[in-house]
């Protein structure tokens, strides 16, 4: 079993770096080995609240998250990213967790993809 | 192609069996065919007579599914042969339709349904991802699984029939 | 070892120089490579340009290179225009490549 961490720290718009990360941990699921973490930290936070603005994404990340739900993926916010950018996760797939708690995460991982 | 096989019924009391036999032989031995002549009178032949549900004698069976009651004619035997050798429908049990979808959905939501069906049973998937045509069979293979037939069926559709392992 | 790396940037950044050089002397040392190519990073590995040389040089040297056909797709490369030897492959595969390396390490950014 691996522990893999997709870690999401860039702003949404204007790239389709986020949703390719979220993209590639849906793939990542097809090998059962593999246990699979997604954290948003720094502006990638952006990404877990905006979720469902397709206008302004131009793509639908919305998919992504309920695919990796569904698959039991971790996702996860980190709170002092948010809190620093006064904004609150809504979407109940994200859970948020201090940046202790993710730091500890990415120390553990087997395998650590910083999008 | 398959090869083809006769299996030639018939009963020493028969009086038109003898020119059965006849045409029969000659049609196996120009074409290569394995016969073989049951004789209905037999314990054996009597339970394979049943198998087939023969009702009358001389019966020729051509690749234990077409038939032929009587004596038969040599045009007969090579229509029969035409569409015995023909590869027999594959039924799938569970059918998805993945257009639209792209990599990694079109795996996931076949990996998913595949997980739905029993050892044994075939997943039909329709897809219009080109690369996925050739990746979907291939992901498929390495777990295990028998791909069956990957057909295109139109300009932009294509068919992946995969038997789970 | 088996050593596996992630290119999703196109040869515009350093990322390119910097996983050549990674996988040249790990095959030198006897080590096993596997790159996967995804999103920019499919054009390191176009037949015409520039910087395909050195990767068909890793290819020559027992390098296995696979790339995401989707984001190839949808950058208008098709399996021919590829370097040879280099799988049109998908998400499966890069799934298969973190699981079966014994490092693996991403080379990513804008």
């Amino acid at each position: 079993m691996k522990k893999v961490v997709i870690i999401v720290r860039a702003l949404p718009f204007n790239t389709i770096r986020n949703s390719e990360a979220l993209r590639c941990a849906v793939g990542l699921t097809l090998e059962e080995e593999n246990k699979i973490h997604v954290i948003f930290i720094g502006d990638g936070v952006l990404t877990a609240v905006s979720l469902d603005c397709k206008e302004a994404l131009r793509l639908d990340l919305g998919k992504h998250i309920e695919t990796l739900k569904m698959m039991d993926v971790e996702l996860i916010a980190e709170e002092e990213a948010l809190n620093a950018r006064n904004i609150k996760v809504s979407r109940e797939e994200i859970i948020t967790k201090p940046r202790k708690a993710i730091n500890q995460a990415i120390a553990e991982a087997d395998v650590v993809m910083a999008f | 192609m398959r090869l083809a096989r006769f299996e030639l019924f018939y009963s020493p009391l028969c009086p038109t069996c003898p020119a059965a036999k006849e045409v029969v032989r000659e049609v196996a031995e120009e074409e290569g065919i394995e016969l073989e002549e049951i004789n209905i009178m037999s314990p054996e032949g009597e339970n394979r007579a049943k198998k087939y549900e023969i009702r009358g004698i001389p019966h020729l069976v051509i690749n234990g599914a077409c038939h032929i009651l009587g004596i038969p004619t040599k045009e007969a035997i090579a229509g029969l042969l035409r569409e015995a050798q023909k590869p027999k429908e594959i039924k799938p049990d569970r059918f998805i339709n993945i257009k639209g979808e792209v990599c990694p959905y079109t795996y996931v939501k076949s990996k998913l349904a595949l997980e739905e069906i029993e050892p044994g049973e075939v997943l039909e998937i329709i897809l219009d991802h080109k690369p996925a045509v050739e990746n979907v069979p291939r992901s498929m293979e390495n777990e295990g699984h028998k791909v069956l037939e990957v057909t295109q069926i139109n300009a932009t559709d294509y068919q992946i029939l995969v038997k789970k392992k | 070892m088996k050593l596996g790396m992630l290119l999703t940037t196109s040869s515009e950044n350093q990322n390119s120089e910097i996983v050549f050089k990674l996988a040249n002397i790990a095959l030198s040392a006897g080590h096993e490579v596997d790159l996967f190519f995804m999103d920019d990073g499919v054009y390191n590995v176009v037949a015409k340009n520039k910087i395909s040389p050195k990767f068909s040089e890793l290819l020559a040297k027992g390098a296995s290179l696979s790339l995401c056909g989707h984001t190839a797709e949808e950058r208008g490369i098709d399996k021919e225009d590829c370097l040879e030897g280099v799988q049109y492959a998908g998400q499966y595969e890069l799934a298969c490549m973190v699981q079966e390396t014994d490092r693996f390490l991403m080379f990513g950014g804008k």
